[in-house]
């Protein structure tokens, strides 16, 4: 059961993907917040924003985006500047079916699931029962 | 519902109102795809194409997808003669798609 509402922050620099995830989630979750960026770089502000009281609870993240892609942003999360790593849980959603990605991403200890496009009801539900059902 | 919007994961009425977004993205990203390679800026071709791709694999348009990909092995071979020929058929397929946005909303 999904006690509290929810919040989920989606990073693509496609509008329409941003819109038909945050679609789905809106049918399965009916208490839930979703902040959407264009790249990793709004995605972080959205993260360090000092006025932000807590951490989403999911980030949907995709690899290849302009200005700040995906490693980039998996890297300062990484990094030491960024004290709320183990607090996160970071899926990348991406049409890279490269294996080096896969094994690439492994070291980022807050990924917890590389999803390859399009994303699916089917797939938000397995997303949401993994991650989001029981937590306080 | 016409062919090229029959996405599986999604029904008539959320295609009716998820497309248009779709369909204005794709149609300022063909334009910045247009200036970028008569400019000669190809790096910045490949990313256009690949946000292109990415959304039109989300809403199951296979034939953009294929597109797509024609255009990006044009240019990543170096066949800049034959991308912009293939960015005129992109061109009229993105045409086509507007037209029958404009039928089912």
């Amino acid at each position: 059961m999904i006690k509290a509402k929810v919040e989920i922050l989606l990073i693509d620099d496609s509008e329409s993907i941003n819109e038909m995830n945050s679609y789905f989630f809106r049918q399965i979750l009916h208490d839930v917040e979703i902040i959407t960026a264009k790249n990793g770089k709004e995605g972080l502000a959205i993260l360090e924003n000092p006025d932000r009281l807590k951490l989403p609870d999911l980030v949907f993240c995709d690899l290849k985006m302009p200005v700040f892609d995906g490693y980039e942003f998996l890297n300062y999360i990484n990094s030491k500047e960024f004290t709320f790593k183990d607090e996160l849980k970071v899926v990348l959603l991406t049409t890279s079916m490269n294996q080096d990605d896969k094994e690439r991403i492994r070291e980022f200890s807050f990924v917890s699931n590389y999803m390859i496009k399009p994303l699916s009801m089917k797939l938000v539900n397995h997303i949401v029962s993994t991650h989001l059902i029981n937590r306080t | 519902m016409s062919n090229h919007f029959n996405n599986p994961r999604l029904n008539s009425d959320e295609l009716r109102q998820l497309i248009p977004v779709f369909m204005s993205e794709i149609k300022e990203d063909f334009t910045k795809l247009e200036v970028a390679l008569l400019a000669g800026e190809y790096e910045f071709c490949l990313e256009i194409l690949h946000k292109i791709k990415g959304s039109a694999l989300s809403f199951g348009i296979t034939v953009l997808v294929d597109k797509t990909q024609d255009l990006r092995g044009f240019i990543h071979t170096g066949e800049y003669d034959c991308a912009l020929n293939e960015r005129l058929k992109l061109r009229f397929l993105i045409q086509e798609l507007s037209e029958e946005l404009k039928k089912i909303t």
